[in-house]
Order: C-alpha cells, then sequence, then structure tokens
C-alpha cells in the first residue's frame, strides 16, 4: 500500500493532548511460546491520550505484545500494569482491565451470529450490566459515529470487509473503554476499505483517545502517532516520535524495515 | 476492428452503448415448472432414461402397498373375522387358479422318463393332487366362518350378493363328490363357478387394521390403569401446548406460553405417576424458602425491585401453607395422627359426594380439630364452598392493594392505612386456607399408578422425551468438560464419554435393571423404569458430547478472543457467543443423535418394560391375534417413522431460520 493516501481532512492537532498520567506500564516483561522467547525485556510507559503505533517485519512480537495488554496472551516475567491495575492470574484483576481496554482484531471477529447492534450490545449488558435500551442507544451513538448506523440489523455476514471492521471498532467503544488496542485493524481488508477504516481511527485517536495500534499504515502512523515504535526479534529496537522515525531512523534495521516497506 | 464505444451490437441487430443494457427476462423454458423439469428430471439420455426407471418402479412400489394398506384392507369387527373370511376367500380363488389339471393327469411312472424327468413329473403331480384334494375343506372352512360372521352380524354388504349369485352352501357337496369322484373337468367347472367369491375375497385381503383397533389403547398407553386413561390423554395434549413455545421462536405469546412450558415436565409427572414431585422434605424445604424470600424484601433495604417483591411477600403466606399442608395425599406435617372413627350422616354425604351414608371413616383431630372434637370438620364440610368464597375476597381484597401500592397508584396515606389490614389479610387467607384444606385434604390428589403398568407409546415417549432434554445439557457440559483447562475435569468427562459410548446400549440397561439393584442396600430400590430412563439419557449424553465437541471444535479461536477481550466471563461467553454458534453448526448431528435414541428406546423390551413394539411383539403372540405380523410392525414402524421424519423436518427448518447470511467470523 502506498502510505500517503489522505486519510483525514481534519487538523486536529490540539485537540490530541498527552497527560501525565500513566495509562500502561510494562516493566522487564519477557514471555516464551514453549522454548521460543518471544519478547524480550520490553519497556514501555503509555500515558493517557497518547497514540502509539507499533510496527516491525511479521514475527517480532507486536501481536504478541499487545495482545499482552489484555492478557489474551499471558507474559512469563516482569509486570505490567494497566490503568494502575497489575495483571495478574487474578481473575478479578483480569476482567477489570478487560472492561477497561478495547480490542479490534484483524480478523474482525464479529460475533456471526448477533446482528451489528447485538455484536455492540452483548458486553454492556452482560458485563456492564446495562439495562437494554440504554446499551441500543449507546450502541447506536457509536455506530452513528463510524458511520454506519443504517447496518445495525443486519448480521455482520451480509456486510463488507471495511463495514464489518468499523463495526468491530464500534463494538469494543461500546464498553467505554479508556485504551483502545489495535492488531493490524486493516491487514484483512480489500485496497479500497482501508480508508473507511482509517478514517474512523483517525477520529478516534483525535477524541483523545488511547490507542495501541499495530500497523503497517504509515501515513496513519504519521497523521496520527506521537509516537512509533519499532519491534524487531522480540525486542523494541526503536521508539521515536514520527517526524524523526521516518525522516532519521536511528537503527540500522529500522532504516531496513522502512526502506522495503516505504519503496512502493 | 475497433468497435465504436457506443455500438455494441446485439444478436437482434439492435445497439446499445456500454452501461446502457437493459434487464431482459430469461429465455423460455428455463425457468417455471417446465424450466425446472428440463433442467432437473430430463437435462440429459441418462437422466431422462432414470427418471422414467423411477417412476415405473414408484408404480411397482407404491401400487400393491396402497392396496394392502388402503384398498384391500379391513376395519370393521371386533375381532379377526371378517379378515378370515376374506383372506378365506381369496384364498380359495388363488388355489383354483394354481391348480393345473395337466399337472394333475401326468403319470411319474410313464415309460421313457428318466429318473429326473420322474421326480419332477412327481412334485407337479402331488401339489396338482394336493390342491385338488384339499378345495372342499377350503370350502368348508369358507362357509364355516361364514357362519360364525353371519351370527355375528358381520358380513360385509358387498358379500351379500356375491353369496347370492355364488351359492356357495350348494357348491360344496358338488364339489366334495366331484373330488371323491376324481372328476376333474366337474370340479373346474365348480372353480369357475366360484370365481365370484374370490374376487370378492381379493378386494378383502389386505391389511387387518381390526388388530389395531381392538388393541389401541394397549399400543398407546400399555397397561396404564384403563379408568384413569384421562391422564395420559391430558397429560399427551398438554405436550401438544407446551412444545411449540420451545420450538418456534416466532410464536404469538410465546414468553407466557414458556411458563406453561417450564411448568408442563412437572404437571406431566404429577399427572402420570399420581405421585406429588414436591413431596416430603422437598416440601418442607420450598416452603421454608417461600417465607425466607418473603422477609427479604423487609430485610435488606438495597435490593433491587423491591417494590415489586412485596407482591411475592404477600402471597408467601398463602404459598407456604399450600406447600406444608395441601395438595398431598398426606399433609407433610402430622396434624392428622389422632383420628376419630365415626359412621358418616346423611348430611356428611350430601355434602361429600365421596361419602356415602354408613360408611366409616376417619376424621382427623389436628390442633385445631380437637379444639373442636372434630366438629370443625362438618362445619367445612357444610360451609366448603364458603371457606372458598372467604378466602378468595380477602385474599384478593389484599392482593388488589398490594397491586395498587407497587403500582404506584395508592397515595402515601392510602397505603399506611391499609398496611394492618393487607398484612391481616395475608395470615388471615394462609390461615383459611389451611382450616378449609384440612378438609378437602385429598381432594386433588390422583391415584398413584406405577410405572410397572405404563407401556406403548407412553412408555416410547415418555423415555424419548426425557432422554432428548435431558442428553443435550448433560452432554453440553461433558463436551465442555472435555475441552476444559482443568485436568480433573477434563479426565472425568473423557472417562466417562469413553465408557458409555465403548459399551452397547443393552449393557447399560441390564447394568441398571439387573446389576445396580446388587450394589444397593437392602430395602432401597427404585423404580426399574426411572432406571432405564437414566441408562437411556446418559447414553445419548455421552454420544451428544462427542457431536458438540465437534461444533466447538469449529469455532474459530478469534471468537474467543473476541469475547475474552470484551471481558465476558467463561461461562457467559459459552452461553451467548460460542454454543449459539457451535450448536447451530452441529444440529444434523444432534438431531441424528435424538432419532438415534428415539428409535433406542426400542431396546427397553429387553428389559421387561413393554414399549411400543413389544406390543407388537405381544400381540403377534396372542393366541387371538396370530398371524398379524405385518400389520402390527407396520403400525409400530409408521409411529416411529412419523416421530423421527418430524424431528428431521424440524431440524431443516432449525438450520434455515438460523442462517445468518454468509461468510463466518
Amino acid at each position: 500500500m502506498s502510505d500517503s493516501q489522505s486519510h483525514t481532512t481534519a487538523q486536529a492537532e490540539p485537540r490530541m493532548q498527552v497527560s501525565d498520567e500513566v495509562a500502561i506500564e510494562i516493566r522487564n516483561m519477557h514471555k516464551w511460546f514453549g522454548e521460543f522467547h518471544v519478547l524480550k525485556n520490553i519497556n514501555l510507559k503509555v500515558h493517557k491520550g497518547e497514540r502509539i503505533v507499533v510496527c516491525g517485519p511479521s514475527g517480532s512480537g507486536k501481536s504478541t505484545l499487545i495482545r499482552c495488554i489484555n492478557r489474551l496472551e499471558q507474559h512469563q516475567k516482569g509486570d505490567i500494569f494497566v490503568s494502575g491495575v497489575e495483571l495478574t492470574d487474578d481473575i478479578k484483576n483480569i476482567a477489570e482491565i478487560r472492561r477497561e481496554v478495547g480490542m479490534v482484531f484483524q480478523h474482525f471477529n464479529l460475533f456471526p451470529h448477533l446482528t451489528v447492534l447485538d455484536n455492540c450490545t452483548l458486553a454492556p449488558i452482560w458485563v456492564r450490566k446495562l439495562p437494554k435500551r440504554e446499551a441500543e442507544e449507546a450502541a447506536m451513538k457509536y455506530l452513528e459515529r463510524v458511520r454506519i448506523p443504517e447496518q445495525a440489523h443486519k448480521f455482520p455476514g451480509q456486510l463488507s470487509g471495511g463495514q464489518q471492521q468499523r463495526v468491530a471498532i464500534a463494538r469494543s467503544l461500546c464498553m467505554n473503554p479508556e485504551i483502545m488496542l489495535f492488531d493490524e485493524p486493516t491487514s484483512a481488508l480489500d485496497p479500497e476499505m482501508i480508508s473507511e477504516v482509517l478514517d474512523t481511527m483517525v477520529a478516534l485517536a483525535e477524541s483523545g483517545m488511547t490507542m495501541i495500534c499495530v500497523t503497517h499504515e504509515m501515513g496513519f502512523a504519521r497523521k496520527v502517532a506521537n509516537r512509533v515504535i519499532f519491534m524487531d526479534g522480540g525486542e523494541i529496537i526503536e521508539e521515536n516520535d514520527p517526524e524523526t522515525f521516518f525522516n532519521d531512523p536511528q537503527n540500522e534495521r529500522t532504516q531496513l524495515f522502512l526502506s522495503q516497506i516505504l519503496q512502493h | 476492428m475497433v468497435m465504436s464505444e457506443s455500438q455494441v451490437p446485439q444478436d437482434d441487430g439492435s445497439t446499445y452503448a456500454p452501461g446502457q443494457h437493459p434487464d431482459l427476462p430469461p429465455p423460455p423454458g428455463t425457468v417455471g415448472l417446465i424450466g425446472w423439469l428440463r433442467g432437473n428430471l430430463f437435462s440429459g439420455p441418462i437422466n431422462t432414461v432414470a427418471t422414467l426407471v423411477t417412476l415405473v418402479l414408484l408404480y411397482l412400489v407404491i401400487v400393491p402397498i396402497a392396496n394392502w394398506a388402503v384398498v384391500d384392507s379391513v376395519v370393521t369387527g371386533e375381532d379377526r373375522r371378517v379378515c378370515d373370511l376374506g383372506r378365506t376367500s381369496a384364498l380359495i380363488g388363488e388355489n383354483a387358479r394354481a391348480f393345473d389339471p395337466e399337472h394333475y393327469a401326468l403319470d411319474p411312472g410313464a415309460e421313457g422318463l428318466t429318473a429326473r424327468q420322474a421326480a419332477r413329473v412327481r412334485v407337479e403331480q402331488m401339489a396338482a393332487r394336493s390342491l385338488f384334494l384339499g378345495s372342499p375343506s377350503l370350502l368348508g372352512v369358507f362357509l364355516d366362518r361364514y357362519a360364525q360372521t353371519e351370527q355375528a352380524g358381520l358380513v360385509p354388504d358387498s358379500l351379500l350378493p356375491v353369496m347370492e349369485q355364488v351359492r356357495p352352501a350348494e357348491l360344496a357337496p358338488q364339489l366334495a363328490e366331484a373330488v371323491e369322484t376324481d372328476n376333474v373337468p366337474a370340479a373346474l367347472e365348480i372353480y369357475d363357478e366360484l370365481m365370484p367369491l374370490a374376487a370378492w375375497g381379493d378386494s378383502y385381503d389386505g391389511a387387518c387394521w381390526v388388530v389395531i383397533k381392538q388393541r389401541f389403547t394397549l399400543f398407546m398407553v400399555g397397561f396404564y390403569d384403563r379408568d384413569q386413561l384421562w391422564r395420559p390423554l391430558v397429560a399427551f395434549l398438554g405436550l401438544l401446548i407446551a412444545v411449540p413455545p420451545l420450538l418456534f421462536a416466532g410464536m404469538p405469546q410465546r414468553p407466557r406460553a414458556l411458563w406453561f412450558s417450564a411448568a408442563y415436565p412437572f404437571v406431566a409427572y404429577w399427572l402420570l405417576t399420581g405421585v406429588e414431585l414436591a413431596h416430603g422434605p422437598l416440601r418442607l424445604l420450598l416452603g421454608l424458602l417461600v417465607l425466607l424470600a418473603a422477609v427479604a424484601p423487609f430485610a435488606w433495604s438495597g435490593l433491587t425491585a423491591r417494590s415489586r417483591l412485596l407482591v411475592f411477600s404477600y402471597l408467601a403466606p398463602v404459598l407456604a401453607v399450600a406447600l406444608f399442608f395441601a395438595f398431598g395425599p398426606e399433609p407433610l406435617v402430622g396434624f392428622e395422627q389422632a383420628r376419630i372413627a365415626t359412621e358418616v350422616t346423611p348430611q356428611m354425604a350430601e355434602v361429600n359426594s365421596r361419602l356415602t351414608v354408613g360408611q366409616n371413616i376417619a376424621l382427623p383431630t389436628g390442633p385445631v380439630d380437637q379444639i373442636f372434637s372434630g366438629r370443625l370438620y362438618l362445619l367445612g364440610l357444610a360451609l366448603s364452598p364458603l371457606w372458598w368464597m372467604i378466602f378468595g375476597a380477602l385474599f384478593l381484597w389484599g392482593l388488589r392493594a398490594v397491586l395498587r401500592q407497587v403500582a404506584g397508584q395508592a397515595g402515601e396515606a392510602e397505603w399506611r392505612a391499609a398496611r394492618p389490614a393487607v398484612v391481616a389479610a395475608a395470615l388471615l387467607s394462609a390461615m383459611i386456607l389451611f382450616a378449609g384444606n384440612q378438609i378437602s385434604q385429598d381432594t386433588l390428589s390422583l391415584s398413584v399408578v406405577g410405572t410397572d403398568k405404563w407401556g406403548g407409546l407412553l412408555a416410547t415417549m415418555v423415555t424419548g422425551l426425557v432422554g432428548i432434554t435431558a442428553s443435550l445439557p448433560i452432554g453440553i457440559l461433558l463436551a465442555l468438560g472435555r475441552r476444559s483447562r482443568l485436568p480433573v475435569v477434563r479426565a472425568l468427562s473423557v472417562a466417562f464419554i469413553e465408557t458409555v459410548r465403548g459399551v452397547p446400549l443393552i449393557t447399560i440397561l441390564f447394568m441398571s435393571s439387573v446389576m445396580l439393584p446388587l450394589f444397593l442396600p437392602e430395602g432401597m430400590n427404585f423404580d426399574k423404569f426411572l432406571r432405564a430412563l437414566i441408562g437411556v439419557a446418559l447414553f445419548a449424553s455421552a454420544y451428544m458430547a462427542e457431536v458438540v465437541r465437534g461444533g466447538l471444535q469449529a469455532i474459530p479461536k478469534g471468537q474467543y478472543e473476541a469475547a475474552d477481550a470484551l471481558g465476558l466471563t467463561y461461562w457467559k461467553n459459552m452461553r451467548l457467543v460460542v454454543l449459539p454458534q457451535a450448536l447451530k453448526i452441529v444440529i444434523p448431528g444432534i438431531v441424528n443423535t435424538f432419532i438415534g435414541l428415539f428409535k433406542d428406546t426400542t431396546l427397553l423390551g429387553i428389559i421387561g418394560i413393554l414399549d411400543l413394539l413389544q406390543v407388537a411383539k405381544s400381540t403377534n403372540s396372542d393366541s387371538n391375534w396370530i398371524g398379524f405380523f405385518q400389520e402390527t410392525y407396520i403400525f409400530v414402524g409408521a409411529i416411529f417413522f412419523v416421530f423421527c421424519f418430524t424431528m428431521s423436518r424440524y431440524s431443516i427448518y432449525l438450520e434455515k431460520k438460523l442462517e445468518t447470511g454468509h461468510g463466518r467470523r
């Protein structure tokens, strides 16, 4: 994909404030898949309102890293704090963190047996215990925000990929999360649908959401991110603001990676 | 060669600009009935031949079956006489047509025959001889049976003109003489004269449904008490009301109808057995729970829907009294231990139709009764309708006040004024119910019908339905257990599934009926039918578990992760996300197991339960009905087919209904 499509029109920089409050803190974290050491000594501090883009070659541990943040993967060493709560085996903590952390997947993972609206209200009703009507009103609000309220009563199988991914974003937002994780949200989409999803994400960033986004959309990274993290071999190799990251990469491997993906 | 962009020529010579092509109707003969026939039945030479051959085969199969089962069948009479009459006349015709005079005239001792030819000739000649010599006695049998049928007044109208025309009674001695004198031509002539009778017989030679008619009750309920047949009937009608709301989501009034469905199993159990489910300690426990729940809104101010619970609190005393004292053959708390014997007086008999004058009855002398030394009983009998009126009026008045308060229609002052009276109404109506109930203690109880008397379709349906309802939830739990991360749960599930799946159902049934009692302590015994039910349900659960596991494995990992990421707990994830999808995928497998289970109920016969198939078998070995095995087995088969085919169609309907667009994920 070309990197420089204009995905947004708004110049909303002033609204994208970063606060001093720490949203996520990862300290000396390691993870193994069996014998394989996937994440090596990860240290990362994310402040409230930050938009972080994580990139790197495939197999570098990007997805695993953000999946550790809501305990879809379990780390074996080190500490992770999300909104001040430590991620341990304690189911209560995990449940609390998952309520506050939304996640959008590469393959959408919508529930195919439920309508779009039911997809969006399921967790608010059953986890947040909202009354059905309230949950539906909130869901419609978010569906409008991702610009597909008219699809509310269709099933996911009847929507295009881009629409499905926008529903997935709305579904996460319905839980009112403090943090959103995006795991390659545009990688499974047809080219013409990528921009509609990215537009939604840009709008979300402008609203001040804390976001960690694994993606190869460098245009998006330039536009929205306040920090870009480059990973390779399970380590964070380089971490910088987008301007410096793209124009003046420090590490050799970063340079190689950027030259490869920006070639075309 | 470049085509002008606005000039795309068509078959008919017209031209359209690109993007302007109109929608045209499809070519003739490709849609509608003709199109379907052409596309599906006559699409090519091989297909055409196959279609024609199939039609011929269908004709060859269906016509004889229809003739046997409907056209030539017999339904008149109370016993087999008419059937036998038809069969005998048909046999007369068959034998007459089979008789070959040339064969009869053969001589096995003739010269010039090889040994083999001689042997063949001997067989043919003997066959012809036995037909010839047997014909008078066959006609005699017919006449005997005719006389019997005539005596019973059951002769079919169509036979009378035939008898008039043929006069077999006159032909019989002639035939006997012809056979005696070996006069073949004379006998052949008589055979010809008998032909109309044979033709009539052929039209009465089909299925003898009289056997089903006569044994219908046995087929339906086995030996269920004959004076209590309304109970299985009501239970069955109730089933027809209870099942649809479970099956059809779009039914009008479904939420309300579901209450009936939920209550149905308990009602059906009570109706069929006559044993109250909530008997003994369970009743006591339920009563205490009701009282506890009634106190809750007063004790715990943070309760949600507190005001609505007020209604329950109001109902609680009456409910508790009903649970403790009412609706049982014996009251739970023994207020009736002391009884006084008395004779029924005319006044008593007048009030209670169940009593006869002079009959000795025992009057209860509970605490209440002792006070009045049994007079309350008489008073109660006399005032019986009054009891219920007072109770009903008090109760309804209080209920109205409570409902007004809950609905917010009553003002603060009105409620405060009404409150003492409402409390009094709740307690008083409970007391009146208690007193009234001492009188009508056993008016609501049914006689107990032991499961050893159950049989036929009743036994089959109870086993099938209980098996079906129990096996799905148990199977789901086992499937989840087998995929659990907890090693003990997983090991237990695997062990259960593999053990039960590894042995035949017969073994399990034998175990439950023969072996289990050996392991139970002396004197402890529970119902054989119940044990078989449990065996069948567990057996089906093991299969169900594997079917469900197949569905669980077909759900992509992303679904589990998405639900986890949204904060759903394991059970909510399973209930709301995974199982609805997994079960939908395996509907065919589930229904397959259901159908298998339903048919497996025929194995109950092996441990001595008189299921539908056993009724057929016992009918066939009944000396009155020997020889009608086709009718009984086909009847039983048809019943099974109706149930199994219905299940199969329902599964297809369900699959279509749950289809939510293509593309999983």
